[in-house]
């Protein structure tokens, strides 16, 4: 079931606003989030972006270290092609 | 001066991945304003090409969406003064990369730290935060 909660915020200069302290840490928004601002009418809804803190090991080990592999192979692939005759 | 981060291509793997968790410290670091984070173009590249060979280019898009929409990571464009530092530095260490050779450039100019999964880089300068993978 999803809990809906409401709060109020005031909106400063130039469209600022502070969102509660309590709305941030539970949705994880930090300085640096992005989020997703939608108009439904008379509605904005604000939706968190994923952003790259919470990606932390979204692609799994192995597969990232195969990237890995890859630019270092490239690399090396390169200074041996400078040194061949 | 606050601490200043330079990530190598690999960097953003290991984050990825899941492999290092030094590298979601930095990460969170440079989110809070804690340290300074900087990525050069040239490596950007690296690790967008030979990631979309692994996972495909919309997953590529993807990642590059997610470096991109993080402001505190700041995006290097080459310097003429890099492109300079970086060819003296490749015409002294013959197993360097050009890679290689600009993420030192690079970071020298910054006084950066590189935050990298390349064991040269470690040993070309023994500062650089080598990350397991």
């Amino acid at each position: 079931m999803v809990t809906i909660m409401d709060w109020e915020v005031k909106v400063h200069d130039k469209g600022l606003i502070v969102l509660p302290a309590e709305l941030r840490r539970e949705l994880r928004i930090r300085r640096g989030s992005i989020l997703e601002a939608q108009r439904e009418g008379n509605t904005i809804v604000l939706r968190p972006k994923p952003s790259l803190l919470e990606s932390y090991g979204s692609d799994g080990k192995p597969r990232a270290a195969k990237v890995i592999r890859r630019i270092h192979e490239e690399r090396r692939g390169e200074v041996e092609a400078e040194g061949a005759p | 001066m606050k601490q200043r981060v330079l990530l190598d291509a690999g960097f953003f793997s290991v984050h990825f991945g899941g492999t290092d968790e030094r590298a979601k410290k930095i990460v969170e670091n440079a989110a809070t304003g804690k340290l300074e984070a900087y990525v050069l173009h040239l490596n950007l590249t690296e690790f967008l090409y030979n990631y979309a060979a692994e996972f495909g280019w919309e997953a590529a898009r993807t990642k590059h969406s997610l470096i991109s929409s993080s402001i505190f990571i700041k995006q290097l464009a080459t310097t003429e003064e890099i492109a300079l530092k970086a060819a003296q530095i490749k015409l002294r260490n013959t197993s360097l990369s050009l890679a290689d050779s600009y993420l030192l450039a690079a970071a020298d100019i910054l006084h950066a730290r590189i935050a990298t999964t390349n064991s040269t880089l470690k040993e070309v300068r023994p500062d650089s935060i080598l990350l397991k993978f």
